[in-house]
């Protein structure tokens, strides 16, 4: 077992754990935005930054990423201090400038004290706070259909050569590999991919799909691109993925009184 | 030509050397980035044609020297860099030591014949003392060679790039050679390790740790392979170190790569070259395929049991990519973006695989190391900087270029002695070290001796070597912006506090060039400042304030004067500057023909005057006066 | 097989009163997207009870599977088997809600929530499961019996193979799961 000091108190944890991951085991909040359990570290928003040092660096120390940061033994981490809270209102400071419209920013700054930001406004705001998580999830559906294009204040995430939105400027290549599925739009916590479920079918980053219907029933299930991806990514025949889950589990009833019909005959 | 043994390759120096010591005379044309855009090949090539049509006995390939009658000769090759580009294209003759600036074509028979068959001087082509304009015949003679100690650059500008056989002649691949017979690699790498080399490409990262403990990590995970990097990228605006060393001896760098492989059991290495370098990437290339066809790259070099080979990788272009972790990232082929450096690289660098990266000049230091020895280069330089280093001066002095100092070596005498001062007589202000995000240090760090920790110390830093200096026309408020507004854009914009941060930096600073804020916002820069110093993702973010940091701690005056005084005191934030002429003016209305926007009314012999209202400060006016009669206050 | 308890399903018991369907909903009350204090008020059950005739009824529970076709392709690492309770549970935090196991699971045992913005499925309420408590006839049982039925192995008997094979699957295994 290993273990570390975490506000001064002695926690113990497992290898591979991250200094976030001990800390909420251990209910110590740490602000996150750009940190998801289920995807990998971005170390994006910086918001989740603590202190670390040893005993051995002789006063010296670090800020760090919290969710990032490998727990190690005998480290020595403080989630609090005057330093980190001004750094954190900072960087809410700096976002709420970036979206100064966008509700989540607004309640985001509003837990951190910041009526409005101190600092001056983004020209054209849009909703984007450049957190990653779309790009990830995107990236761990397999689809890798968006990115990060361009640098620094210019950057924007959206399929290659694209910009998030429906408004596409003519002669842009529409979404190639995206399959459809949303998951960057429902993972986004400021609701700034937009996308439309409508009687023709879906549409998100520009691009048109069709929604495969439930064989039996008729429910809406997924994009075919969606299904196609599924059986691709997971070696399943393609035949798993035609059905809803509830005709799946009338199928599955009448399987079973099937056999208990049988058995009851034999 | 394949060289299949240690023995056959110390053969062939010996040859080689002795050829190269029978040399009556080389001359060398400098065919760095620099002077090939100002024609460079062109003068080569009239230089050939010329001594071919004359009866001297010239080669161009130092192997043909012997086949000519006997040894001797003259040798004309194109060089690598000379370092003095602002005045090429350059040709040197040795050992006569005869530096010809601004050569032409047409210079060329008059060189061959007077030069090479009379041994005169031919004057005009002479470089000026800036200060006694008096003619200085080469190097020994102008401050700007005489006060530089050439290590890594030795080779820059004497041998031929392109030649394995003068690399060899040069004590080339003798390092490789007594490693291979007589070192253990843990004996090399303890010749690093005691040379106390520091990293050039700019943490100053002591070499020799880096090495030990990717090897140590290497150890641990039996079933990973190490790999080895160059870091060609210097994105710093205004560098050319790297690109020079690359450029004009790239056997150096590869040797280099060669005996840490060697010291480090690595059998893969690669280069990352900045995609905006296509001579250095040529040449690298070729050096490679040279390597190859000898036997000094791949399987069983020389034929002994050490295998190494490399593979070079054209960089996309970004300044964040010179940062490892991006580099790695876009070395797999990933876009390159840092990731958080939890994890030494050594430990889990290139495909999650112990990884050393050292930056060019490192690794073309390494083969003089183990030739000479630890303690050897130990000596030069001061104790916890050892060495050298180049430095690309650039901005306000007399003389520009490529020169390489003894670590400890103070600012003033690069300035002054190898700089030859400050151009137009006028005052030195600062001097910008450590590339965008180093620092600005003023007069009064003039006697600090160079290195690693004193830069630091004194709040800017060594960074790969940039050196840009500014004179009392600079406005400080203006350098900083322009060097966050550079940083801006190439900010990779992963993390917030650099990505907005800069942003918020660049618009601060833009209203203290207006003249605008107060007092407040010198402390909202400063907040922001910490905030990026501390939270931000990798080294760009957070060495980024640097800019603001240096020039508020030494130049806080003058960011006042216009905030408080609307006043910008060097004229140059045009919101705050007026356009005045004086009573000097003569009347010969060369401004009021320069002025785009016709703000400057006046008669022939009759004092002008500019309409502020018109003018945009443009300065075109104060350009072409002949009487120094415009004033900008 | 090992001495864990596990849900057996008597179909023949079943008379289709629905109990179950009510003590799951209110074992699992709804939680609102981005708070984490559960509600009163009941969720969407992840048992249901299926008329086949007047007097036939099928409750159709997660399996549990031994190879679980869910579990396979979820791309978060979200679903992960309990090893106190044998469940294969949603780590909620770790969902990104991209549907691939709802339309995997085989037997249609994996639902969205969309009020949740939240995937669920049968948990073994952490190892108490709420539906065998209330279930009048002994139709749903959570003990340690021994069984000729293993859990399924969906992935494994019919890699390669179409879902019409997988029903065959089914009906061999038979009702009584863990
Ligand atoms: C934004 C950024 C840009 C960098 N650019 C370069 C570069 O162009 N060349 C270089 O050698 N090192 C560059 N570095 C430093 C490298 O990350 C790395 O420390 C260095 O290449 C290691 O080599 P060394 O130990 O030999 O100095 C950069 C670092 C940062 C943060
Ligand atoms: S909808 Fe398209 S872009 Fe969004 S996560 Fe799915 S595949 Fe990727
Ligand atoms: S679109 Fe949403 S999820 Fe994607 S980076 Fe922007 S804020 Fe984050
Ligand atoms: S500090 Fe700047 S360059 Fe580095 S990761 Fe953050 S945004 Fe990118
Ligand atoms: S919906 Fe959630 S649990 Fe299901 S596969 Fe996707 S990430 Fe995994
Ligand atoms: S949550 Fe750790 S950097 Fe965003």
């Amino acid at each position: 077992m290993h273990s570390m000091q975490l506000n001064g108190r002695l926690v113990n944890f497992e290898a591979g754990q991250t200094l976030l991951e001990v800390a909420r085991a251990n209910e110590v909040p740490i602000p996150t935005l750009c940190h998801h359990p289920g995807l990998e570290s971005h170390g994006g928003c910086r918001l989740c930054v603590v202190e670390v040092t040893r005993a051995e660096w002789d006063g010296w120390w670090r800020m760090v990423s919290a969710c990032e940061f490998p727990a190690a033994d005998d480290l020595i981490v403080a989630t609090e201090s005057e330093r980190l809270s001004r750094t954190r209102r900072n960087v809410v400071d700096l976002l709420l400038a970036r979206c100064p419209e966008t509700p989540f920013t607004v309640a985001l700054g509003r837990d951190f004290g910041l009526a409005k930001s101190s600092l001056a406004p983004r020209a054209e705001p849009d909703d984007c706070i450049l957190c990653g998580l779309c790009v990830r999830v995107c990236a761990a559906v397999g689809a890798h259909a968006i990115a990060g294009a361009d640098r620094g204040v210019h950057k924007q995430v959206g399929p290659p050569y694209a910009p998030p939105s429906f408004e596409r400027p003519p002669g842009l290549a529409p979404a190639g590999d995206c399959i459809g599925c949303l998951c960057c739009a429902e993972i986004c916590p400021t609701g700034h991919i937009r996308y439309e479920n409508n009687a023709q079918g879906r549409e998100i980053w520009g691009r048109s799909f069709r929604v495969v219907e439930c064989a039996s029933c008729g429910a809406p299930l997924g994009t075919p691109e969606q299904l196609d991806h599924f059986a691709a990514r997971s070696g399943l025949s393609r035949d798993y993925f035609e059905r809803c889950d509830a005709c799946s589990k009338l199928d599955t009833a009448r399987a079973f009184d099937q056999q208990v019909m049988g058995e009851g005959t034999s | 030509m394949l060289i299949e043994s240690v023995a056959a390759l110390r053969a062939r120096q010996a040859e080689l050397s002795e050829l190269w010591a029978g040399l009556e005379r080389r001359v060398l044309v400098c065919a760095g980035t620099g002077c090939v855009a100002g024609g460079a090949l062109e003068v080569h090539a009239a230089l050939t044609q010329a001594t071919e049509e004359s009866a001297l006995d010239v080669s161009l390939e130092l192997s043909s020297c012997a086949d000519r009658d006997g040894p001797g000769g003259t040798l004309l090759v194109e060089s690598g860099c000379h370092g003095f580009c602002e005045l090429g294209p350059l040709v040197h003759i040795l050992p006569d030591d005869i530096l010809y600036t601004r050569v032409r074509p047409k210079d060329a028979a008059a060189i061959v014949e007077k030069t090479l068959g009379a041994g005169e001087v031919i004057d005009r082509l002479l470089y000026k003392d800036p200060v006694s304009k008096e003619p200085r015949q080469g190097h020994g003679e102008m401050g700007f060679y005489a006060h530089q100690k050439r290590v890594v650059l030795a080779r820059c500008g004497e041998v031929s790039p392109a030649s394995l056989d003068s690399y060899l002649a040069t004590g080339g691949f003798c390092a490789l050679a007594t490693a291979l017979d007589t070192l253990t690699p843990e004996e090399v790498l303890r010749e690093v390790e005691q040379s106390g080399l520091r990293g050039r490409g700019g943490g100053g990262f002591s070499t020799g740790r880096k090495w030990r403990s990717a090897l140590r990590a290497r150890e641990a995970r039996p079933d990973s392979r190490l790999h080895v990097i160059c870091n060609g990228d210097e994105g710093d605006p205004g560098a050319f170190m790297d690109r020079s060393i690359m450029e004009g001896d790239p056997f150096a760098v590869l040797e280099g790569m060669a005996l840490g492989a060697f010291a480090l059991g690595s059998t893969r290495g690669y280069i990352y070259v900045r995609h905006e370098y296509p001579l250095a990437v040529r040449r690298l290339e070729r050096a490679i395929a040279v390597l190859r066809d000898a036997g000094l790259l791949g399987e069983r070099i020389l034929g002994c049991d050490f295998s190494f080979d490399l593979e070079l990788t054209r960089g996309g272009g970004a300044f964040v990519c010179g940062e490892s972790s991006a580099l790695m990232r876009s070395i797999e082929g990933k876009p390159g973006e840092p990731r958080a450096k939890y994890t030494h690289s050594t430990d889990r660098g290139l495909f999650d695989e112990p990884t050393v990266l050292n930056n060019v000049e490192t690794w073309a230091l390494v083969p003089y190391i183990v030739d000479h020895g630890a303690a050897h280069f130990a000596a030069i330089g001061t104790e916890r900087s050892p060495g050298t280093k180049a430095f690309s001066l650039v901005g306000k002095v007399n003389n520009t270029g490529l020169v390489e100092v003894p670590m400890g070596t103070t600012l003033r005498r690069i300035i002054f002695e190898i700089g030859g001062g400050i151009q137009k007589g006028r005052a030195f202000k600062a001097v910008q070290t450590g590339g965008p995000s180093g620092g600005c240090l003023p007069a009064e760090k003039l006697d600090l001796p160079v290195d690693f920790d004193t830069l630091t110390a004194a709040g800017s830093m060594m960074g790969s070597g940039g050196m840009i200096v500014m004179d009392e026309r600079t406005c400080m408020v203006d350098v900083a912006k322009y060097f966050i507004d550079f940083l801006m854009g190439e900010s990779c914009g992963k993390c917030v506090p650099c990505r907005e941060g800069l942003g918020q930096l660049s618009s601060l600073l833009a209203q203290v060039t207006r003249g605008e804020g107060s007092e407040s916002l010198l402390s909202k820069v400063e907040s922001l400042a910490e905030t990026m110093e501390l939270a931000s993702l990798c080294a760009l973010g957070r060495s980024a304030p640097n800019p603001v940091l240096s020039t508020l701690a030494y130049f806080r005056d003058e960011y006042l004067q216009h905030i408080e005084k609307q006043r910008c005191p060097a004229g140059v934030c045009k919101a705050l500057v007026t356009y005045r002429i004086t009573e000097a003016c003569t009347g010969c209305e060369a401004c009021r023909k320069a002025c785009p926007v016709g703000a400057i009314t006046g008669e022939k012999k009759v004092l002008h005057v500019i309409d502020d209202a018109l003018c945009t400060r443009c300065g075109a006016c104060e350009a072409v006066c002949a009487f120094d009669a415009v004033l900008v206050e | 097989m090992s001495e864990a308890k596990r849900l057996f399903v008597t179909p023949g018991r079943c008379i289709g009163c629905r109990g179950c369907e009510i003590a799951c909903a209110f074992a699992h009350p709804v939680r609102r997207p981005g708070g984490h204090r559960p509600s009163d008020q009941p969720g969407k059950s992840r048992i249901r009870t299926f008329p086949m005739s007047a007097e036939r009824h099928v409750p159709v529970v997660c399996l549990q599977c031994e190879e679980a076709a869910c579990q396979a392709v979820c791309p978060t690492g979200a679903l992960q088997r309990n090893e106190a309770s044998g469940a294969i549970e949603v780590l909620t935090e770790r969902c990104v809600r991209c549907m691939m196991c709802v339309v995997a699971c085989p037997f249609g045992n994996v639902h969205d929530e969309p009020a949740m913005r939240e995937i669920v499925k049968c948990d073994l309420c952490g190892g108490d499961p709420a539906c065998a408590k209330f279930c009048p006839t002994a139709a749903l049982e959570y003990a340690v019996r021994p069984t000729r039925n293993p859990p399924p192995k969906p992935l494994h008997s019919v890699a390669g193979g179409t879902r019409g094979q997988m029903a065959g699957a089914v009906s061999t295994t038979g009702p009584s799961v863990r």
